[in-house]
């Protein structure tokens, strides 16, 4: 039998193990001496779910010359025939509120980036528009008018100061027009008009497109042409999978088409089906310059354009593989309870006290210890008993403080007993959680029977209780997050529902960007600069996590149950977070697990 | 097709539902043990291997009810004080 070297005039390389994997071993194969296999190192592609927008929408534009760290998502159609003026912000992780369009719109074109942004056209009750606008990262402003009022380009591509349009309604169209940044200016017609559904990917010098609706029966057009920056010429046709209403993203030669869950790939010659994605909507907005950079979010269901989407989904072509952070079920707790206190992270936790969610109701002083699959009943109960107790540390080094009614009793728990400590200047319950250590925490807010929230925190050093600088917002039930130092709050009650976040460095607190959801009540895990806001209850609760780092919010995949007052992982991160207390009163609790990025070699086998 | 398949099972806890689950297929979680997962090949295994049993929107939604307005007549039946504890009466919960 011939060898491997024979063959292909190469040796194979051997090693006792896989070698530690980067991308110089892409394409490569050695023997792997363990398994007594043959090993590769490959480009895997796929999708991957990024966070919702916080609004669902269709119709939306964004910024196609942005990427998977920072898009920027704008305007778009729920209803109204109005449009939506609302700009959104993709940061990786989540979006966040952007400023406003000056005027309302769906179907616009968009180009450039997050910071460098263009919208331009679109449709505004009750007719297409002209309007043009560039985002500079902060807020809209008006520019020079299209030459024409259009809506729903055909192809829209490039960046805020180069940016191309083709094509659009009203009728199917053959125009082009070019953007300098400051005006536009008539280009080389589309060989075959075409007024919606058609997207192509480039830049204003070197464009393509593909399919598009081209009016009349059945109206759907395979054509793909490219642009040289001058005229467009007819190339191969496109797959009917991807024809109408895809997004795009990448260049001429290296590009991707998104649409329902079928995704094709094109290299400046031919189209190759690409991976699918898990969210089968239409009219998706594309995003990302490069195809390593590309994106797909909001849309609507294929028949249905009342349905609206804020679905995120992100293409990957690298040789990590890439799995999405989400919530799973943790072990059921023994007594079903809210108003707790908390300490320890997503697998070391206790639970310490709190109020039965079900009859009999009232206090209670049960402890439950979890390990990371089961919870078990602490011999020793919390000595204080009225429930809305507070809590931080870790499973081996907990505090508790305060509860009901104006509680001022300090606890430190060991992991196995209760000790009392010096109290609280100000007895009250439900202040901040989750700040600090046993030997250094915060008790921020609060609230004082029969009906006043304090501005007032106290500093706990191991011993005692000294009373600190004022929050800005009086509130009680805020989630806390951080160290004595560095510490963050946001939302709790006033008695309206919070949203306002306000940052401590050990001497003052300082208001910053509000969370994205206002509610009291909210779990926390993790610290001022990543820490991860989870449920709550507005009225009712939710459902809805959020991420903060420590400037900016974003949102993450939703908890399964809607959540509020529950314990959470005071001593837990941003990926590796724990909640209880569903609404519906069980004992259930989840569990959170953030984003991994591994890179795995292939074993080649023969067949 | 219907977007979405509702039944009734209960949460065992720890691996009820995966991190992968919920990657795979749409899932929230309603009183009354009523689940509602998205309506593919995942979703529908994933109610079948928790032995949940298969419910129309309607009867769901029946389920829901009658468990919230016993939550509401519990808590109507608290205490002043027992509620100035708590979050809050109980909201009404509409299917989706």
């Amino acid at each position: 039998m011939a060898d491997y070297a024979d063959i292909y005039g190469k040796r194979v390389k051997e090693f006792t193990d896989d070698p530690t994997l980067t991308s110089s071993y892409e394409g490569q194969v050695w023997y792997n001496e363990n398994s007594g296999t043959l090993k590769t190192l490959l480009i895997n592609e796929a999708f991957s779910s990024g966070a919702n927008m916080i609004t669902a929408r269709r119709g939306a534009a964004g910024s196609f010359a942005g990427s998977q760290s920072s898009g920027l998502g704008f305007g778009g159609y729920t209803g109204s025939n109005t449009g939506l003026a609302l700009t959104e912000e993709y940061n990786g992780s989540g979006w966040a509120t952007g400023g406003a369009l000056n005027k309302a719109r769906y179907s616009a074109g968009g180009a450039g980036t997050q910071t460098a942004g263009l919208c331009f056209g679109g449709y505004s009750n009750p007719n297409q528009d002209t309007e043009v606008e560039e985002y500079n990262g902060t807020s809209w402003s008006e520019e020079t008018d299209l030459p024409t009022a259009i809506s729903s380009f055909a192809c829209a591509v490039g960046t805020q100061t180069a940016a191309l349009n083709a094509g659009g309604m009203p009728a199917p169209r053959t125009t082009t027009f070019e953007y300098d940044g400051s005006s536009w200016t008539a280009t080389g017609a589309l060989n075959t008009a075409r007024q919606s559904g058609f997207q192509g990917a480039g830049t204003q010098t070197a464009a393509f497109a593909a399919g598009g609706d081209i009016g009349g029966s059945p109206g759907v057009s395979l054509a793909t042409e490219e642009y040289d920056g001058s005229s467009w010429t007819s190339v191969s046709n496109c797959p009917p999978t991807i024809a109408v209403s895809a997004a795009g993203s990448g260049t001429q030669t290296d590009a991707i088409l998104m649409k329902g869950t079928n995704s094709a790939t094109y290299d400046g010659t031919n189209f190759t089906a690409g991976p699918s994605m898990a969210n089968n909507f239409i009219s998706k907005v594309g995003n990302g310059a490069t195809t390593s950079t590309a994106m797909a979010f909001s849309g609507n269901t294929s028949g249905n354009p009342t349905s609206y989407t804020g679905t995120t989904e992100e293409f990957n072509r690298s040789i990590n593989t890439i799995t999405a952070a989400a919530w799973a079920s943790g072990g059921a707790m023994s007594t079903a309870r809210t108003g707790l206190a908390s300490a320890g992270t997503k697998n070391a936790n206790v639970f310490m006290g709190g109020q039965l969610s079900n009859a009999p109701y009232g206090g209670t002083g049960a402890t439950e210890l979890y390990d990371g699959s089961a919870w078990t009943t602490n011999p020793n109960s919390n000595p204080s008993t009225g429930g809305n107790n507070c809590g931080t540390g870790t499973q081996t080094a907990a505090l508790s403080w305060g509860g009901y009614p104006n509680v001022s009793t300090t606890l430190e728990f060991d992991g196995s007993s209760y000790t009392t400590t010096g109290a609280l200047g100000t007895g009250r319950e439900l202040t901040s959680n989750n700040i600090g250590v046993q030997t250094a925490a915060i008790a921020a807010g609060g609230f004082v029977r029969p009906g006043t929230y304090p501005t007032q925190t106290e500093e706990y050093n191991g011993s005692s209780w000294t009373a600190g600088p004022a929050i800005n917002t009086p509130r009680y039930s805020a989630a806390g997050a951080g160290t004595e130092t560095a510490a963050v709050i946001s939302g709790g009650i006033e008695p309206g529902q919070l949203n306002a976040t306000e940052e401590y460095n050990g001497s003052s607190w300082t208001t910053v960007n509000a969370r994205p959801y206002s509610a009291g009540n909210a779990g926390t895990s993790g610290t001022q600069t990543d820490s991860l806001v989870y449920g709550g209850n507005p009225s009712g609760a939710l459902a809805t996590t959020v991420r903060y780092d420590g400037t900016n919010w974003a949102t993450a995949p939703n908890m399964a149950n809607t959540r509020a007052m529950q314990g959470s992982s005071a001593a837990g991160t941003s990926t590796a977070a724990l909640a209880s207390s569903a609404s519906s009163g069980s004992t259930a609790t989840e569990e959170f697990t953030g984003e991994t990025t591994v890179v795995v070699a292939n074993t080649l086998t023969t067949s | 097709m219907a977007h979405f398949i509702y039944g009734v099972a209960q949460n065992t806890g720890k691996g009820f539902f995966t991190a992968e689950d919920r990657r795979a297929f749409f899932l929230r979680s309603y009183p009354a043990n009523v689940w509602m997962v998205g309506n593919n090949v995942d979703g529908a295994m994933w109610m079948a291997e928790k032995g949940g049993v298969e419910k129309t929107k309607s009867e769901a939604q029946a389920l829901i009810d009658a468990e919230v307005t016993a939550a509401q007549t519990a808590w109507d039946a608290k205490s002043d004080e027992e509620k100035a504890m708590t979050p809050g009466r109980p909201t009404d919960v509409i299917l989706p």
